[in-house]
This record gives structure tokens, sequence and C-alpha cells, in this order.
């Protein structure tokens, strides 16, 4: 057991791309990766809508045998963050199906954050001189279908560039910013409808 | 608490036996769906070939003031229509979509957009087709389906349907022989109809040659089951001229025009 233990300082020191080659040479250095994204990777899960507390890190545990696995796949030309998020999506996704129900409420604190990254699209949370509250952004954010949910908990959220979102989500940049700027105007329109 | 978390991962690989796919699989796979693309891309552009191919060797497109007469009493608009080749276009869009399915699963597929894939790969099958059809790679699939494969007359109209009509006075055909002595030619038609031609009196182009192994379009009458009285003959001009043709053994026919009159029927 001593042996597979790693120091924070070791983890740190690393770059990602490293810590893949020492894996596919030693399984034990796995660790590593796992120590430095199971908090980020528990976020993005608990973002996407899965509250069970449980449930979430039972995700956790497949998505990380799952980056095990598919070690060998992974492109070093691509970031590792956006290689294992595309893992964590999917996986996720995958659950929600199989439970034929993908919760759309996000918690209460993750809401907040929300509505600070939003607050740069001060005309998205400011209308008519009327500042909305974060449960009406939360009640706007209920009727967003999945794909446009997934861009925006990506990018308010996660704080992700295009780039990664494309790359995350397999699909064009192109399509990245079509979709983020129709989840702003369904926000929009939401605030100024049934929301408020 | 991170620590507890992150060994009991740990633990969970290793009470699975968890292996890690095996790089040269992550190669194949890889591997595999270029190849699917550019497989799809390369039959595309043999399918791009084919078409137009077909849709150039028309009649009216390029022969129409020669043989205008033969098409009179149909409107221009209606052959253009009908002489689309539609089955190919259907096998480039078949196969144009396998290779956006195969370029999509590819390493960096999915950063381009459906659009660009897709135009992309029609303009390297045009291009491809283009080179192909400097070797009449078109041309010999084309003829090949015609001659062999029965259920592709009725998938298409082509030229060679257009002179399989020899009741109607157009025959056409691939010389089997030439005796320029009793000015007779065995031609096979393309159903397959071996035909007995007597050319005595009919026009000919001074410039060509009959010779083996060359195609013909020939018109004139009808004399009997297997046999033809030709009025005018020419060769098929635009797919077959570049197409090396077997040397005949016998002395090439050549015909002053003044010395058997046109006899128009």
């Amino acid at each position: 057991m001593a042996d597979r233990l790693i120091t924070k300082e070791q983890c740190s020191a690393a770059t990602d791309q490293e810590l893949v080659a020492q894996t596919i040479a030693d399984k034990h250095a796995f660790a590593a990766i796992v120590l430095r994204y199971q908090a980020p990777l528990l976020r993005y899960i608990i973002r996407l809508g899965c509250k069970d507390s449980c449930a979430a890190e039972d995700l956790l545990q497949e998505i990380f045998i799952k980056i095990y696995i598919h070690l060998n796949e992974y492109d070093p030309f691509l970031q590792f963050s956006s290689w294992i998020y595309r893992i964590a999506h999917n996986e996720v996704i995958t659950h929600f199906r199989k439970e034929k129900h993908r919760p759309s409420v996000l918690p209460k604190d993750e809401l907040l954050i929300l509505f600070e990254n939003l607050s740069d699209d001060a005309d998205l949370i400011v209308q008519d001189g009327v500042k909305h509250t974060p449960t009406e952004l939360q009640c706007a954010l209920d009727q967003l279908e999945p794909k446009y949910r997934d861009v925006v908990v990506l990018k308010f959220f996660e704080e992700k560039s295009y780039e990664e979102i494309s790359d995350i989500l397999l699909i064009p940049q192109g399509t990245v910013a079509t979709l983020l700027n129709r989840a702003k105007k369904k926000i929009k329109i939401a605030l100024e409808t049934s929301c408020q | 608490m991170e620590e507890e978390k992150f060994l009991h991962i740990l633990d969970e690989i290793e009470k699975r036996h968890v292996v890690q796919i095996p790089r040269w699989r992550v190669f194949l796979k890889r591997f595999s769906f270029w190849l699917l693309a550019a497989i799809s891309v390369i039959t595309g552009s043999i399918a791009m070939a084919t078409a137009i191919y077909v849709f150039v060797d028309n009649d009216f497109i390029a022969d129409h003031a020669t043989i205008h007469q033969l098409f009179l009493q149909r409107p221009w608009l209606a052959d253009l229509v009908e002489s689309i080749p539609y089955i190919w276009l259907v096998v480039l869009l078949l196969f144009t979509l396998v290779a956006f399915f195969g370029f999509r699963h590819t390493k960096k597929g999915y950063r381009y957009s459906a659009p660009k894939v897709i135009g992309a790969s029609l303009l390297s099958s045009l291009l491809l087709s283009l080179a192909l059809n400097t070797f009449d790679v078109g041309g010999y699939i084309h003829r090949y389906l015609v001659e062999n494969v029965h259920v592709y007359n009725k998938l298409i109209v082509s030229n060679e349907q257009r002179w399989s009509n020899a009741r109607n006075g157009w025959l056409g055909g691939k010389v089997i022989l030439v005796d320029n002595t009793t000015h007779l030619i065995i031609l096979k038609g393309f159903k397959g109809r071996i035909w007995l031609i007597d050319f005595t009196t009919a026009k000919l182009d001074p410039k060509m040659q009959i010779v083996r192994g060359r195609y013909l379009k020939i018109t004139g009458i009808k004399t009997g089951k297997q046999t033809f009285q030709a009025i005018s003959i020419q060769s098929w001009e635009k797919k077959y001229d570049r197409r090396k043709v077997a040397p005949s053994k016998n002395v090439p026919h050549e015909r002053k025009p003044d010395v058997a009159p046109l006899q128009v029927i």
C-alpha cells in the first residue's frame, strides 16, 4: 500500500502528459492522476445534475476506471483535462440515460457561481433596470435543453474555453459558439417571461 | 480523506483486474476509420467518374448537330433529365455519408463541421474522378456493367441503350471482325447479339479506321434477324478514342466519299 502513495509535491511537479506516460509504464502512477482530478471531476458530475453524493462518487470511480482502460487512446496534442472531461461527460450522460432521468435543478451554491460568471453578460442578469435573482436564473436554466445546459455548465462553471468545450463534447467550435448564443437567448427569454 | 478515495479507486482497478486497451488496438481502431473514410472517398470518386462518363457520353450533348434528326421528336430537356445517372449519384451520396462517418470518428474529425467534411469529401471525389476518367475508368466500369449485369440497364439511361435499337435503325457495338473485300463487319451489340453488317454503301468518316475492338455507332436498316445494312458509320468518339484497340489483321478500310454515294432513306 505504501508504495502506491504519492506525495502532493510529486503530483504537482509532473505534467499531465508525464503522468500518463508513467501510468502506462506503471499503473501505480495512476494515483497521481486520480489525486489531481478527483475533486474537479466530482464537482463536474454534480454540476451536470447528479446530486446524490453516493451516486456521484460511484460515477467518479467508474470514470477513473474508464480513463485507466483507455489511457492509450489519449492524444498528447489534446489537453488531458479535456480528454478526461469528455470521458466524464459521456459516462454521466450514459448514467442519466440508464436512469431515464436527468435532474435539471442545480444546487443553490453552484447557482451562485453561475450567477457570478454570467454577470459580465449584464443584459442577461439585469433587464429593464430589474436585476434577476439566482432563483429566477435557476428557473430559466431548468427550461434549457440538455445540449444547451452542457455548454453553459462547461463555459460558466468549469470556465472552459471554446476549444476545450469542443474537445470535451466532440463538436466543432462553431457549434459551441452557436449553442452558447442560443442558450443565452433562451435564458433571457425565460427570464423575461415565465420566471418572473 | 482524499487519499482514501483514490486508494479505493486503485483497489477497485486491481480487484476488477482492469487492463489498459493495448496501443495496437487503439492504432487499429484509428486506422480503420481513416481507411473507411479513404475507401469511401475512392468508391465515391469511381461512382462520380462513371456518372460523369455516362452523362457526357450522351449523344445529345456533343453530337447533337450530327444526329439531330434522331432526336427531333424528343425535347432536349427531357433527354437531359433522363440522362442524369441517378443511380451513380445515389452511390456517390451513400459513400460520401460513409466517408463523413469515418472521418468524424477519426482523432480530430469532430472539429470540422458536417458541411465542411461532406464538401471536402465531394470535392476529393470530383478531383479523383477527373483523374480516373483520364484513364477511362468510368467508361470501363459502365461498359462492363452494361455488357454483364442485366439489372444495370434497367437502372440507367445510357447511350448504349439508344444505340441498341436496330429495328429503328440505330445499332452500336464492338467490332469483332472486319472484311474489307466483302465490306462486312461482324459486330457484337450491347445486348450481346452478334450482327453481320454490310457497309458496302455506307457513308464513312475518311479519317476513321474500322478495326477490331473499336466501338461503332451505325445507322441503317435491319435486313434480317442478325443482319444490318449500314447507311453511316461513326466511331464511338468521345469515350473510346483514347482506348487502345487491338490492331486489325486486315487492311483498314478506306473509302473515298464519292465512290459510294450516300443513300438517304
